[in-house]
């Protein structure tokens, strides 16, 4: 046991080097692990020696994989794997857990962000219209919105079709699979789904053309290009900048006719935007869920305890609260969360109004006027 | 043995003085069958999956026939005024219930033999069967089927097709059910003993034969039951309840009251949340809000749900005990030890 | 077969020792003493979910339950290609029935249809598109549809119709093959089915009674005036044979030697419905006729590889080993004539003898069906008296 702790606190050590030098540690890299030998190794090679460095375990891995080729496994000999072909996340060392937990105790975050802070959050629009990415520290999502006339539901003749459609590639992680959602997955929609969705953030009854024939159906992909933790937070903002960033052509409707004009016949139109909700999340660790972090980076996350996300607009209306079990929290500590959350959310909000309005100042240089002069020169 | 509700941030005082009625009231009285009465007229329909008009007039009336029918609950997937302002003049809501009433809850445990564990649970019109098998070694292919492999507990959530007025086709990909079935998976696998059970597997799974408001609460707290029944170590009882508010997220009313318990009518009106907690503690397990509702409302809602969780445990042990004196009784158990668990249950309570 | 993922877990000895008991003739003896025509005892109630038309749970004693709920709405009877086809028919409603035999009743060429009844199977632990799962939902579903009662009811009037839904759930594990005791409780639940009172006359749109009270039963007790016939829905019965033996209502263990596993679907012989004036007085099991609705049969597990069975030993592959024929060569000839006391699967065919004699035993007067029918009748009657 205490050859355990003088490890730990050499890795400690080590660890806080690190942080001096501003660089996040060389963590054994998230590989995709086809056997199991690859966790058993990743856990006992640190056990060998303090002098062990991190790259040594990313050595070890590799060449791990490198004696066991899948080939051979698949051979007649058919020992019964446990991992039947699924590959998943390389888990984190029963040591970093360790440490992390141990850091927390002491008030360290492992990248140095105090309890209560955010990762910076960039947020960046393409050139089309409703195209939003999204950076949050390591972590980048990427929204894309489109819209297309279809036929409404039968149950609900007078509303448009507006649906949320979340995306984990293997891009992201080689747990990640095209079409087999995973829990990851399933909970991210669903919580863009209450959060925007659901709170009647985009008033859907704007987007009908001919009550029970012709209506829009907006449709948001959301694409994760980087997980480094807290998805939901970083996917709220992107959908939510994009739907805003978003124009729809404009149309006119006679009769039983609808016409679509292009963008060079008719300015395209915003959505009917009604509020603007974002999700907080927290992650609590301790026995008890006593320590409450804010924005948790992937590793924090494969350490919490639980996990708390709270939708909120500006306006202080909750529009969804999602805490999916994990370990009791104390009811108080919830509510200060969502004290917290409503701070925060107010920043997002400020920060998503404002690079909106300065896209829009982008595109509008000259204004109106001034692009159809353009248009015109160009005719002519 | 009930404490009356707290009147934390509530402004019905005056109102608590009649909810310190007789426990026996306060718990299993109910609205079911009086409420029938008190209900308003069951109102048009939305969604024949149809396109003619004519047909569309059929069902409006066919339908309200039979909703009329079927009068357990009244109301529809669309949103029905709910005439609050008869809740601000006499203090009772639409079933007849005060604020801070729960509906009557009735539960069985060990009703199928086959089983592991087994319970049936009744929140007012809401009914839910769960079946419990286990422990088991864990299969390879369970191993890693999910990235909870590491889980102890697999909880599968069954809606049958029959459960609600209009029938629906049970799918398999829903991701509502998929989150509550985590949901319900990840509260209670913290409250399991794990440890005890390396490399096994627990099911759960859970039938909800009738819905009338409550659902994830139910679930909640028809898996404990079986749980216990199964005989599987927990640290607690993990029991559930919803509360909601009397006012819509648009009023910003300062009279709005907090409500215990919501049905179905109730759920689809006003902004609810559903609460677990751990044991009857403070401790919060589990919180889902699907609905808009002022933040500075959160707190009356929350302190009046885990209160309701507090009865709701009460309930639940009240039925556990039962049962395990009568088995005693019929000599199916030594005494040793349920005297024995049953003494620890006390002094935790105390 | 929905038991097919559990393996069979009975030991060779267990086995011989199960084969052995059941083949014996004239009775053979069965490891929980009942007789080869003997149902296990079960319990049963009807009406137990007041949101629905109609409920039915029935437990076994094995502690295997199921659970039915039945639900209809109001739908709009499509009019039948047929019907345009055939235009000396004269009538619009007259067309292809799709309803096989029923008798000559003069509502028989009415536009009925198949679709009016939907049958949704779930098993805990299994998906609903499993081929286990469909193939419960069908059998049981093919013997409603065969008996063509069913639909006949649900008829309202030229133009409109019932559209019924059966939700089939399986609560516990499946333990033994869980067809019957599905069967059985779809059975009771459309027994306990009850439809609003219809006001309207003719063709015009339907109105219903309001009061629940005034609500009619889909199959009308005995001894009810009715101007349909008093006919039963059908029932699902496992029949299975061991040697020349044939047991009803097998077990788990029973069917891991079976020789042929059969569902016999049967129902009673419509009669001619009862006249207004007169009640009629409950039938007897005498004067009951029954007929054969449809015969499927089941791969019992015996007929399955069970894992762990070298391939030279395995009949499915020929006893060949790839790879290793010179050094496993004795292993096909290990093949030697039955030993004492060592079960085989079965090979080959059953003769078809056997087969009719359990399709027979399964009909005959006063024989399994005409006692399970007299039990769940039982059934429907004490939650009349309840009532």
């Amino acid at each position: 046991m205490e050859k355990g702790t003088v490890e730990l606190q050499v890795w400690h050590q080590k660890f806080l080097r690190y942080l001096a030098c501003e660089g996040s540690p060389p963590a054994p890299g998230r590989i995709s692990s086809r056997d199991p030998l690859h966790d058993k190794s990743s856990s006992h090679s640190p056990s060998s020696g303090a002098s062990q460095s991190w790259f040594a375990i990313g050595i070890a891995l590799i060449f791990s994989s490198f004696l066991k080729s899948p080939d051979k496994l698949n051979s007649e000999t058919q020992i019964p794997l446990p991992a039947v072909n699924m590959p998943r996340e390389a888990e984190i060392s029963t040591n970093e857990k360790q440490f992390l937990k141990t850091a927390l105790t002491e008030n360290v975050r492992i990248d140095g962000r105090l309890f209560e802070q955010y990762r910076p959050l960039s947020l960046g629009f393409g050139e089309e219209f409703g195209v939003a990415e999204v950076e949050l520290g390591k972590t980048r999502i990427l929204a894309k919105v489109s819209a297309e006339v279809t036929v409404p539901y039968a149950d609900r003749p007078f509303d448009g079709i507006f649906q949320i459609v979340t995306e984990l590639s293997p891009m992201v992680s080689p747990a990640f699979e095209v079409n087999r959602p995973t829990e990851t997955e399933v909970l991210l929609s669903r919580l863009l789904e209450k959060t925007v969705r659901r709170s009647g953030a985009l008033d859907t009854e704007s987007l009908c053309l001919m009550a029970g024939k012709k209506c829009w159906a907006v449709r948001v992909d959301v694409h994760v290009l980087s997980h480094d933790g807290n998805l939901v937070d970083a996917a709220c903002v992107a959908v939510v900048a994009a739907l805003r960033h978003f124009r729809k052509p404009d149309t006119s409707v006679e009769g039983e006719m609808v016409t679509v004009y292009t963008a060079a016949e008719r300015e395209p139109t915003p959505l009917s935007w009604l509020h603007s909700p974002y999700c907080v999340t927290w992650s609590f660790y301790g026995e008890e869920g006593e320590m409450a972090l804010l924005d948790a980076s992937w590793k924090e996350e494969q350490v919490q305890v639980a996990s708390f996300t709270v939708s909120l607009n500006r306006h202080g209306e909750v529009c969804q609260i999602a805490k999916l079990g994990g370990v009791a929290v104390d009811a108080v500590l919830l509510l200060k969360c969502t004290a917290g959350a409503t701070v925060e959310v107010k920043r997002i909000s400020e920060m998503v109004d404002q690079k909106l309005e300065e896209d829009a100042k982008r595109r509008d240089k000259g204004g109106l006027m001034a692009e159809l002069r353009a248009e015109n020169e160009r005719e002519s | 043995m009930l404490a009356p509700a707290k009147p934390i941030n509530c402004p019905l005082a005056s109102c608590l003085a009649w909810s310190a009625c007789p426990t026996k009231k306060f718990t299993n009285c109910s609205d079911s069958e009086l409420s029938l009465f008190r209900l308003p007229p069951s109102a048009p329909v939305t969604t024949p999956s149809t396109d003619t008009i004519n047909r569309f007039d059929l069902y409006l009336r066919a339908t309200s026939v039979l909703d009329s029918v079927f009068s357990h609950s009244p109301a529809r997937n669309v949103a029905m005024p709910l005439d609050t302002s008869t809740y601000s003049m006499a203090l009772l809501r639409v079933d007849g219930r005060r604020w801070n009433e729960l509906r009557r809850l009735h539960a069985q445990i060990r009703t199928q033999s086959a089983s592991d564990g087994s319970s049936y649970l009744e929140m007012g019109h809401t009914k839910v069967l769960c079946v419990v098998t286990g422990p088991t070694e864990k299969l390879a292919s369970q191993r890693m089927a999910s990235s909870s492999s590491s889980s102890l507990l697999d909880v599968n959530i069954s809606i049958a097709g029959f459960s609600s007025v209009d029938r629906k086709r049970p799918s398999r990909t829903d991701k509502r059910v998929s989150e509550m079935a985590f949901t319900v998976q990840q509260s209670l696998n913290k409250a399991v003993h794990a440890a005890i059970f390396p490399n096994s597997t627990i099911s759960i799974s859970l039938t909800v034969l009738s819905q009338d408001g409550s659902l994830l609460a139910s679930l909640f707290n028809a898996a404990t039951l079986a749980l216990v029944d199964a005989g599987i170590p927990m640290s607690d009882y993990v029991t559930a309840c919803t509360s909601g508010s009397t006012s819509s997220y648009a009023a910003a009313d300062d009279a709005a009251d907090p409500l215990l318990d919501l049905n179905r009518q109730e759920e689809q009106e006003l902004p609810f949340l559903t609460v677990a907690t751990l044991g009857g503690s403070d401790r919060v397990c589990a919180l889902v809000c699907e609905s808009r509702v002022q933040v500075s409302r959160l707190e009356g809602m929350l302190a009046v749900g885990v209160d309701g969780c507090k009865q709701v445990r009460t309930l639940l042990d009240r039925v556990i005990r039962e049962r395990g004196a009568k088995m005693i009784e019929e000599g199916a158990i030594a005494r040793g030890d349920v005297v024995g668990a049953g003494d620890e249950m006390d002094t935790e309570e105390d | 077969m929905a038991t097919n993922q559990q393996q069979v877990l009975i030991s060779p000895a267990e086995l011989a020792y199960l084969h052995a008991s059941l083949s014996l003739s004239p009775e053979p003896i069965r490891p929980d003493g009942r007789s080869s025509t003997q149902f296990r005892p079960l319990v049963a109630e009807t009406d137990i979910l007041p949101g629905t038309n109609g409920s039915a749970r029935i437990c076994f004693a094995d502690g295997s339950e199921a659970i039915v709920g039945v639900k209809v709405e109001v739908e709009k009877t499509k009019p039948k290609a047929g019907a345009m086809i055939n235009p000396e028919e004269g009538k619009e409603e007259k067309g292809d029935t799709g309803v096989e035999g029923g008798g000559g009743f003069d509502d028989d060429k009415k536009n009925y249809s198949n679709d009016w009844v939907e049958l949704a199977v779930d098993i805990p632990g299994h998906r609903d598109d499993d081929p286990g799962t469909a193939f419960l939902g069908n059998m049981i579903l093919e013997a409603l549809l065969e008996d063509g009662e069913l639909v006949k009811r649900l008829r309202i009037n030229s133009r409109f119709h019932w559209k019924m839904y059966l939700d089939v759930l399986l609560i516990s594990q499946p333990l033994s093959y869980p067809l019957p005791l599905l069967s059985l409780t779809t059975h009771l639940a459309l027994l306990s089915t009850r439809l609003p009172c219809l006001i309207s006359e003719g063709d015009e749109d339907p109105m219903f009674d309001d009061d629940w009270a005034a609500s009619t039963n889909l199959y009308p007790p005995r001894g009810e005036k009715s101007k349909l016939s008093t006919s039963r829905p059908p029932i699902t019965l496992l029949v299975m044979s061991v040697g020349h033996s044939i047991l009803f209502d097998p077990t788990y263990e029973e069917l891991a030697v079976a020789d042929a596993v059969l569902a016999v679907s049967v129902s009673e012989e419509p009669t001619k419905p009862v006249p207004q004036d007169t009640i009629a007085t409950p039938k007897q099991a005498k004067d009951r006729a029954l007929r054969l609705l449809s015969i499927r049969s089941i791969d019992p597990p015996s007929r399955i590889t069970p894992p762990g069975v070298p391939n030279g030993l395995n009949p499915a592959t020929n006893g060949e080993v790839a790879g290793l024929q010179p050094k496993h060569a004795e292993a096909r000839t290990a093949e030697v004539p039955a030993t004492e006391g060592v079960w085989k699967a079965p090979r080959g065919g059953v003769s078809r003898s056997v087969l009719s004699a359990m399709v027979f035993k399964a009909l005959e007067k006063g024989g399994v069906a005409d006692e399970v029918l007299d039990g769940l009748q039982g059934v429907e009657m004490a939650s009349e008296i309840l009532e």
